[in-house]
């Protein structure tokens, strides 16, 4: 068995899974100290099993993206670009916020190093420029290191080849690598791996957490941290790249709709109290965003879901005139100022306790609304949520819809360019549940020339590489499959270059169940 | 490739290069095309070689040869060129019997260079730069932006705010139905079909591009023709979305937008009009908007 938990701002949600069936179920506020949630989650859903039935526990936590907001236990890092002569008018962290970048945090320098397109070295590496770096950053007491090689998603081996001078000088000092962060397009790649270095001590601090509580209830469960993209890793990992665990909120609660639905391919609908969350999935995976994701004012080029995130919830506040539904909620105040709740402010889940329509039965029903009011509102959410689904559908094909969390009764019945509407059951968990699904992927990304080789070739090697990645980290071979494929021509280049994104996922290969 | 190997400060040597072999010192320059980063790389040139840039281009908007440019269009040299990378590297070109020509050598350089090269050309005296180039680029290029920043600032309509910095005409709204797109000789050729929506609902746009988009047909007939501007626009956020950023299902508004005076000349038409791209037919202004 095992159990999924995912650590929101608001709620902590949690689901036991059995032979992939909910056998409990518990949604909690979350607690100024997350401990106490998580605690209280994980006895509530064991409550009749024996401990050592529960193999793994997969959490989702906001806990790094409040440190990093906060910039609370961040670690001083160093930076190194890979770089030889090139790329030097625009130094690393040159677009960060100002508060961090002059925060004393960062040594950072560009070295020797650096390649082509096409794999040859700008300049070599250089040992005793390395080494000299690391003196400073022994003066200086640096607790984490970032580095970025152009073209190092080309190949890996200077940016190896740096990390094992250090780890030599240095002993055991946590070291981010650019190519196994992020993707083509180096300042964006640098500011990830940068991020992924100073997030090392609110990882670790997180982290150990967790397996704390664990321990404390005495129970001998693997832990796994569900990343941005709908996979999970291992304690280990999470702590090697905490960047992938930042924001994994949206992407379980897609993953978790996907499987109580049984739809592979739709549109979530995630409506909370304050905002509705939509996203396209696609074979039960969310579809990423193709433009920049910026973190706290940081701009990487991250895998992430590609969620709309629009002001509409069971919270949202009822104007005296048109357009009636405003983009204000009244948040958690809805159980003691809204009408339904002896308050004196309206907002959209009145309207629905008002007919009945509501899943709940709320402590004051002696209020009227009036019949035009009721019909404007419903038509104002119609219109929204057909415009945000229209927004982030990929075709103009009708597609499912399936629809989510504690305001999803405030769903019109019929939207449109969307021919089904499914509410699953434990839709209002539907974010643990997505923990819970978590699985591992492999990602491959290259530039190749197509004059050496035929298109089949380049994608098979793409696809091999991607593969491999995946096993390499837990993935059970037999299950993995390739789920994105992607050629973008390099335009000017006479050798008609390409570059191939390949991803595979698969199911974590040791016992789960 | 830019986004992988960001600019460094090799232009300026690309300059100091040019000023070497010809003796003489540079008193400014100018851009070549006021597209992607080539219209501010003149500014990393000017800036370590502390002289000023002249406000203005030889493209008035992007072009894939060079040979496309104004300065050669109306008579000025395209030798001697100069070729440098950030290692070091300089390859000069002192002579090529075309434009064309010094554009193949070029290309063929900047791949062993490693795909990004810097290229300083066109030494010309002021009198050729002011007859020429087209004019006031640079500063247009600064308006436009700051019209798209203001509108997602404010969260106006960008594309309104477009057109107010650059006088044109909304043709088409819609999303991206259908894309093919091939790479050969280093040129992204390619159509890309988009689906009205809106005001332009029922209606299907079409555009042909060769890196730069060429022409517009709205229902199979055309609506907008190179060198007049043909622009993709994202429009919710109001960037620009080019060739190698295309995708499906992506929701655009299409601006034509009408090509400086100089493009449109007979002598300027035979090279950047329609027959310049390969097409049978001739060039006709069909925006009827004034143009500077």
């Amino acid at each position: 068995m095992r159990i999924g938990i995912d650590v929101g701002g608001t709620n902590t949600d949690s689901v036991l899974i059995n032979n992939n069936k909910i056998e409990s179920s518990f949604k909690t506020n979350t607690s100024e100290d997350i401990s106490d949630s998580v605690k209280l989650s994980i006895s509530k859903v064991i409550q009749n099993q024996a401990k050592e039935k529960i193999n793994s526990i997969i959490i989702g936590t906001t806990h790094l993206i409040n440190d990093l907001l906060e910039r609370k236990n961040l670690s001083k890092t160093g930076v190194i670009r890979l770089c030889g002569p090139a790329t030097k008018l625009l130094k690393p962290l040159c677009d960060w916020p100002d508060d961090i970048k002059k925060s004393n945090n960062f040594i950072a320098n560009f070295t020797d190093g650096g390649l082509e397109f096409d794999g040859r070295e700008i300049s070599a590496v250089n040992k005793s420029e390395i080494q000299k770096l690391c003196e400073i950053y022994k003066k200086e007491q640096v607790e984490s290191i970032a580095i970025t090689g152009i073209f190092a998603s080309v190949n890996p081996y200077q940016e190896l080849e740096v990390k094992n001078i250090i780890l030599n000088e240095m002993g055991e000092i946590p070291v981010s690598m650019s190519h196994q962060i992020g993707r083509i397009g180096l300042l964006e790649r640098e500011n990830a791996t940068i991020l992924n270095a100073m997030l090392s001590n609110s990882a670790k601090k997180t982290f150990a957490n967790l397996t704390k509580i664990i321990s404390d209830l005495n129970l001998k469960s693997k832990i796994y941290i569900t990343q941005n993209d709908g996979t999970m890793a291992s304690i280990d990992d999470a702590l090697n790249y905490p960047i992938f665990s930042l924001s994994s909120g949206p992407t379980n609660s897609m993953r978790g709709a996907a499987f109580l639905s049984g739809i592979k391919d739709g549109i979530v609908i995630d409506i909370g109290g304050t905002s509705t969350d939509i996203g396209m999935l696609i074979n039960s995976f969310p579809k990423e965003s193709s433009i920049a994701v910026e973190f706290s004012g940081i701009r990487t080029n991250f895998r992430m879901a590609d969620v709309l995130s629009i002001p509409l919830g069971g919270g949202s506040i009822i104007n005296q005139k048109t357009p009636y539904v405003s983009n204000q909620s009244l948040g958690n105040r809805i159980t003691t100022d809204s009408l339904s709740f002896n308050g004196t402010i309206t907002t959209i889940t009145d309207i629905y306790t008002n007919q009945n329509k509501a899943n709940f039965i709320p402590p004051n029903q002696n209020f009227k609304l009036s019949s035009d009011v009721i019909k404007s509102v419903e038509n104002e959410i119609y219109s929204k949520i057909s415009i945000a689904v229209d927004r982030m559908k990929t075709d103009s094909k009708n597609i499912k819809a399936i629809v989510v969390g504690g305001g999803s009764f405030i769903i019109p019945k019929k939207l449109d360019g969307v021919d089904l509407i499914k509410f699953p059951e434990f839709g209002e968990v539907a974010n643990a549940i997505g923990s819970s699904m978590a699985q591992i992927s492999g990602y491959s990304e290259k530039v190749f020339s197509t004059t050496d080789l035929s298109r089949n070739e380049i994608i098979e090697i793409s696809k091999n590489e991607a593969i491999e990645n995946a096993i390499k980290k837990g993935a059970e071979k037999k299950s993995i499959e390739i789920i994105d494929l992607e050629e973008i021509p390099l335009s000017y280049l006479p050798s008609n270059a390409v570059t191939i994104k390949t991803r595979a996922i698969g199911n974590i290969s040791n016992e789960f169940n | 490739m830019g986004v992988e190997k960001v600019r460094g400060a090799e232009s300026g040597r690309a300059l100091k290069e040019l000023e070497n072999y010809l003796g003489k010192k540079a008193t400014a320059v100018i851009s070549g095309e006021i597209g992607g980063s080539n219209s501010l790389e003149p500014l990393i040139a000017a800036g370590e070689n502390n002289i000023p840039v002249v406000d203005g281009d030889g493209m008035g908007r992007a072009f894939p040869e060079i040979h496309m440019k104004t300065f050669f269009i109306y008579g000025v040299s395209w030798t001697p060129a100069v070729v440098c990378d950030e290692k070091g590297n300089t390859a000069l070109f002192t002579d090529a019997i075309s434009a064309h020509w010094l554009e193949k050598m070029a290309r063929a350089v900047t791949i062993q260079m490693g795909c990004a090269a810097v290229f300083a050309t066109a030494p010309m005296t002021g009198i050729q730069v002011k007859e020429t180039a087209i004019h006031g680029t640079l500063s247009l290029a600064k308006e436009v932006g700051k019209a798209v920043q203001k509108s997602q600032k404010n969260k106006q309509n960008p594309i309104e705010n477009i057109l107010k910095a650059y006088p044109g005409k909304l043709l088409f709204e819609g999303k991206i139905t259908d894309l093919s797109r091939t790479t050969t000789d280093g040129f992204a050729r390619g159509y890309v079909t988009i689906n009205g929506s809106g005001n332009f609902s029922e209606n299907e746009l079409k555009i042909e591009f060769q890196n730069e988009n060429l022409i517009a047909y709205i229902n199979d007939k055309i609506e907008c023709m190179v060198p007049d501007l043909i622009c993709i626009i994202d429009t919710e956020t109001g960037e620009p979305i080019t060739t190698e950023l295309l995708r499906y299902g992506f929701r655009v508004s299409i601006l034509a937008l009408p090509a400086p005076k100089n493009l449109c000349t007979k002598k300027a038409l035979e090279v950047v009009g329609p027959k310049g791209f390969g097409y049978d037919f001739e060039y006709e202004n069909l925006l009827k908007i004034p143009r500077k």
